[in-house]
């Protein structure tokens, strides 16, 4: 009893601990990772109801069985109605959870399914490499025209483009994708409280998108042993609002046209 | 099976967990190829006679890795509470101290604590704690207490110590133990790691050979090198980069330290130099006898100016001493709109600023965060900056400002105009100064800007051996290793890619990787710009 008491009370806190999902609260900092989490809740109910359903018929039997003094117990061999069932029964769940699950599949990983407003306007292009993230971000005010204009954009550099390593800012409520790809090895990114993972293959330009909820640091992790520098490969993204992200993107820019030239500079002090 | 085997096969099968994983790793710096070429009596000196060889005086100064020293000669940030007695010790098996630190220092269990002043001046004590609160230093002493007014650093060189610590978990593995760019992933890397110990960097903001600022290699860790193994650490913190410049900066002026010692001896003391006088008419006790003249007489002296001109390169490449504002005067900070103008104010410098007519300070934080403001005068006694504010209102107590850092070292790396914006003209311009007989790019990157020029197909000479040919053709670096000239179509810029550090790179070059300075002689600052404009648009050419 005592142990079963234990394992209950482990799982009623262990949200609100984060000991169960990254993320404050274990809630999911993105519109998408929100859905993974009802899925895996889901899950978790059916096998929950299962496990506790199978023990307590499995108890009920022994203690039946071990107060039945009259009856001898005898030896059968097969039950094909039973066995029917058992297989039907689990399929059918199975089935279940394949058909419910693929609307959310679908939107994170099928091109088609992505919200037309991420695909239109791509905020990054990110490349792992060992062992980094490499962010470009397309110069602010750059409206794509068309899918090929992003190609052409993928594909070649261009002169407002922002560079900077291992910080990724990103607009809140927005959907936002950036493209993946790799400067060397496979990488993988993973965000595990915006709940957003991609492996990174060498070769590929690999669309991603989110929706964070919520303005946050998050973490950027390779999530594919990809060298002996794996380890250094941490990395951060910032979610904040509109204003701010645009504000970050304006600074960045001013950042990096630094150009030395200091009006007011002196000729010499020596 | 007797009981006897079973205890015998018990004992093996533990061995290996009491054992351990094989050989502990070495916490040894590492020597160079020269000091180890001498002869090992010009390396480890006579030990009968007390006289010290290279590595002894490389120790004595240095230390081990887990046994820092921190000597005071260097320009190092070594990190340290300096702190005073204010009240006289309780007498007690365990002494209390009452102590007053200038800044606020938390509570720490057993450490270390120098004597500055004092009847122990010199010596260092291991204390049981320092308690904030009561701001009480509790330590066992054998000797007389100290007295009121007697001054001490508490953990003289934590921050060495803790960029060893960083350096152990992110840079050791590439760079070495010593700093010689031989760790053990080393070998698998092409550009090589750096190899601090010549003291040579290759992007900075200084010129030619001058050491690199701390703000430059803060810089490259932060950012990373791209197109080399050199990832950025951006998420590192504050302190943590800023101990790792300290300890790069330190294992660079050790190695160079070592490498003048052992250079000095290595004509005349080398195991071969020993060989060869051994087949003339010299006897051994004849070359020790002059050899432990020249440790006795004429160490000491390589050692002191050898120290001073390492010390003395490293100091001239300084940031700028920085500082806070303490107070600043009300009715500045109520009008912030009006035309402010000079105004003056009370701060706290972290050291003392060179003295010159014209100054600037940059504001590191606050409202005026990046701006650069002309200091018209500053009374160092009174600790109060007068400053020109035009119209920008004011600063705030506790903003961060430093001064303009020295400008000999960047002499001619500092535009004097601005840059030309980019255009087709100032590209096409740009294209031809890069193809041009006077500054000749295209000798090593190549017409396309491949970096595939004809110099990359010559046969250079190697300057440090006597220059004969290099086995292998292209350009080499001091280190020895062939350089690949930057293949500028791929949008990569090693030393970054703000405008401001192609002009350094062109201006300044890249003087231990063969690329030359381009002084005003040969480009005008417009000029430049144009080369700049014309660089950055090769990788935007649609491929």
């Amino acid at each position: 009893m005592f142990w079963a008491v234990v394992a209950v009370v482990l799982c009623l806190v262990a949200p609100s601990m984060n000991w169960w999902f990254p993320g404050n609260n274990a809630e999911a900092a993105s519109t998408l990772g929100t859905r993974i989490d009802d899925l895996f809740y889901l899950i978790l109910v059916i096998v929950t109801v299962t496990f506790v359903g199978t023990q307590i018929a499995l108890g009920y039997v022994l203690w039946k069985g071990a107060d039945n003094r009259d009856e001898k117990a005898h030896f059968t061999h097969g039950s094909h109605s039973l066995e029917v069932i058992w297989t039907i029964v689990p399929s059918g769940i199975l089935l279940f959870i394949a058909l419910y699950q693929m609307d959310v599949w679908a939107e994170y990983r099928v091109i088609s399914k992505f919200p037309a407003d991420a695909v239109a306007q791509p905020v990054a292009d990110v490349t792992a490499r060992q062992f980094e993230w490499r962010i470009r971000y397309p110069a602010p005010g750059r409206k794509f025209k068309s899918q090929a204009d992003i190609r052409k954009w993928l594909r070649v550099p261009e002169a407002g483009d922002l560079h900077y390593p291992n910080e990724l800012c990103v607009p809140t409520t927005r959907n936002v994708l950036f493209y993946l790809r790799s400067g060397d090895v496979q990488h993988a990114f993973f965000s595990p409280e915006l709940r957003v993972k991609q492996d990174a293959v060498p070769g590929k330009v690999i669309p991603v998108w989110f929706n964070a909820t919520k303005r946050g640091e998050y973490t950027l992790l390779c999530a594919e042993l990809c060298g002996w520098g794996h380890y250094k490969m941490k990395a951060r993204i910032l979610a904040v609002p509109e204003n701010e992200y645009r504000q970050y993107l304006l600074n960045l820019q001013k950042e990096l046209a630094d150009d030395g030239f200091d009006e007011d500079a002196p000729e010499s002090d020596e | 099976m007797s009981l006897r085997h079973t205890q015998l096969i018990c004992i093996l099968l533990a061995a290996p967990f009491v054992a351990g994983c094989g050989e502990q790793p070495n916490a040894a710096f590492v020597w160079s190829e020269r000091t180890l070429s001498l002869m090992p009596e010009a390396q480890r000196g006579f030990r009968a006679e007390k006289i010290p060889g290279v590595r002894k005086w490389v120790d004595d100064n240095f230390g081990t890795p887990t046994d820092l020293l921190a000597w005071q000669r260097l320009p190092v940030n070594w990190g340290g509470f300096e702190g005073v007695v204010v009240e006289k010790p309780t007498d007690a098996p365990v002494v209390m101290i009452k102590v007053s630190f200038s800044e606020d220092v938390p509570a720490t269990g057993e450490t270390e604590l120098t004597w500055l002043s004092g009847k122990a001046a010199g010596t260092a004590i291991t204390i049981l704690g320092f308690d904030s609160e009561s701001s009480r230093i509790s330590a066992e002493l054998s000797g007389e207490l100290p007295e009121v007014g007697d001054t001490f650093v508490l953990d003289l060189g934590h921050q060495l110590k803790q960029g060893r610590m960083v350096y152990a978990e992110h840079c050791v593995h590439c760079h070495g133990t010593s700093g010689d760019g031989d760790g053990p992933t080393a070998k698998y890397l092409n550009p090589r790691p750096r190899d601090y110990r010549l003291g040579r960097f290759k992007y900075k903001s200084t010129i030619d050979a001058a050491r690199p600022t701390r703000d430059d290699l803060n810089r490259i860790i932060k950012h990373g090198v791209p197109g080399t193994y050199m990832p950025s650490f951006l998420l590192l913190g504050e302190s943590e980069t800023r101990a790792a410049v300290e300890y790069v900066r330190w294992l660079s002026m050790r190695g160079e330290f070592e490498r003048r010692l052992s250079a000095e001896l290595a004509g005349e003391y080398s195991t071969k130099a020993y060989k060869n006088k051994l087949r003339g008419d010299t006897t051994r006790e004849e070359i020790l006898a002059e050899l432990k003249q020249v440790l006795t007489e004429d160490m000491v002296g390589i050692v002191d100016s050898s120290s001073k001109e390492i010390a003395a390169a490293w100091e001239e490449s300084h940031d700028g001493v920085s500082g806070t504002v303490t107070s600043f005067p009300e009715e500045a900070k109520a009008d912030e709109s009006a035309p402010s103008g000079p105004r003056s104010f009370e701060v706290e410098l972290d050291g003392t600023p060179r003295e010159g007519a014209h100054q600037l300070i940059h504001v590191l934080d606050g409202k005026l965060k990046s701006r650069k403001l002309k200091v018209i005068s500053r009374d160092a006694e009174a600790n109060k900056l007068s400053v020109d504010f035009g119209k920008v209102g004011g600063l705030s107590d506790g903003d961060r400002f430093r001064f303009d850092p020295s400008r000999a070292i960047r002499e001619g790396l500092i535009p004097v105009a601005p840059r030309v914006a980019d255009s087709a003209e100032s590209r096409d311009i740009g294209r031809k100064l890069f193809m041009s007989k006077e500054v000749k790019c295209v000798n090593c990157h190549g017409a396309s800007g491949r970096g595939n020029g004809p110099q990359t197909h010559d046969f250079a000479k190697n300057s440090n051996d006597d220059n004969k040919l290099f086995p292998e053709p292209g350009l080499h670096d001091v280190w020895g290793n062939t350089v690949q000239p930057r293949d500028l179509t791929s949008g990569i810029y090693r030393g970054g890619r703000r405008p401001i550090d192609i002009y350094r790179r062109i201006r300044g070059g890249i003087t231990a990787s063969q690329m030359p300075p381009h002084g005003e002689n040969i480009l005008t600052d417009e000029q430049v710009w144009h080369v700049i404009n014309y660089v950055l648009s090769i990788p935007l050419e649609s491929k």
